[in-house]
């Protein structure tokens, strides 16, 4: 799939459908509601839901490496499967699951490029039927938090000026005039932005189709705000699943190194007593680096 | 706003996303396609009735 950095990790629909019936593939649809799935998945797919299985139930957190080998292993899935996620709103939230099993150390974790609008799209075949698969043998590495990205991780960014952050949030939610996607439940006390944030929403890196746009175009996107892979950045959104699906893009098709995700994001950011917050506008590129020279 | 549905088995799919950001909004499933898209845009309505907006100056650093 043109010169992605790391193309391995991307599946078309093609893929999908001649796997559909191999036992080391193992199809998982993760979407904003769950009613999506039980109205018509692509056949052998199983379901997670990212508020009760793929979220700490006590505390925010991500959820526990007990709880998430125990996940992995009743959905029949071995630490040789072969895990294909994909979902509603452009695989938001199976991007998010796809960097949880990063950080749990799954081998071979893959995205359906363009999700299930796509499938949906293309007139495949769908189903109601839930397929139940027997129970694997699963271990969790430690966790592996090097891609992720912690509230004092942030602080040290905003005041240290070596770290780019993104919001990827639409622009509305980046100036403030908004507090959430529209309809959406989790919002904050307050609008805006993390201070020196730029905004680069995160459907720009996606096709009309729902699949990721070329290389060449995905840097331009990016540059045009100043990042450009040579120095460390900081994604984040709402609550973590589309700065998630940013934090892919960058790392696993941009190939850049340094790539965190702050899941804190503006839930955390905008409800913190104390937290410096800008409103409006960023400030172009341009000026930003007259300043700094 | 952009509406499509979809026939699984003996029902209809409909879903309502925003064209901007390819988020699905709402989405009904129903008898008749007209009926889960009218269901779809009633879901999405009331959604977005609920989006909070706060008022103020959106010039740079406003």
């Amino acid at each position: 799939m043109t010169n992605y950095a790391y193309p391995e990790v991307l599946v078309s629909s093609d893929w999908v459908l001649a796997h559909l019936k191999d036992p080391t593939v193992r199809l998982v649809e993760v979407d904003v509601e769950n009613n999506a799935y039980e109205q018509g998945h692509i056949p052998g797919a199983i379901a997670w839901s990212w508020q009760r299985q793929l979220s700490d139930q006590v505390r925010r957190d991500v959820i526990p490496r007990e709880e998430f080998q125990e996940l992995l292993g009743s959905s029949g899935i071995s630490n040789e499967t072969t895990v294909v996620l994909y979902g509603d709103n452009n695989n938001w939230f199976a991007a998010w699951a796809f960097w949880q099993l990063k950080i749990y150390g799954h081998a071979d974790v893959r995205l359906l490029n363009g999700g299930r609008k796509k499938w949906l799209q293309e007139g495949r075949e769908l189903t109601t039927d839930v397929p139940a698969y027997p129970v694997a043998r699963y271990f969790a590495q430690k966790p592996d938090f090097s891609i992720r990205a912690f509230l004092p991780d942030v602080q040290r960014a905003v005041h240290g000026g070596e770290v780019d952050l993104v919001d990827v949030r639409s622009p509305q939610e980046f100036t403030g005039e908004i507090l959430a996607p529209p309809g959406l439940p989790e919002t904050a006390q307050r609008g805006g932005h993390i201070p020196t944030a730029r905004s680069i929403p995160w459907g720009k890196a996606a096709n009309e189709d729902g699949t990721f746009k070329t290389v060449e175009e995905l840097k331009a996107i990016y540059s045009a705000e100043g990042i450009d892979g040579n120095r460390s950045v900081i994604a984040y959104c709402r609550i973590g699943e589309r700065s998630s699906y940013t934090w892919f893009v960058l790392k696993y098709l941009l190939g850049y190194q340094n790539v965190v995700n702050y899941d804190g994001s503006w839930t955390e950011w905008g409800n913190l007593v104390g937290a410096p917050i800008e409103r409006g506008l960023a400030a172009p590129v341009k000026t930003l680096v007259a300043h700094a020279s | 706003m952009h509406l499509s549905s979809y026939r699984i088995g003996g029902q209809y799919l409909a879903e309502v996303e925003v064209e901007s950001s390819g988020v699905t909004i709402a989405r009904a499933t129903d008898q008749t396609r007209i009926t889960s898209e009218e269901r779809a845009i009633e879901a999405a309505v009331r959604r977005l009735s609920r989006t909070r907006r706060l008022d103020f100056d959106l010039t740079v650093g406003g």
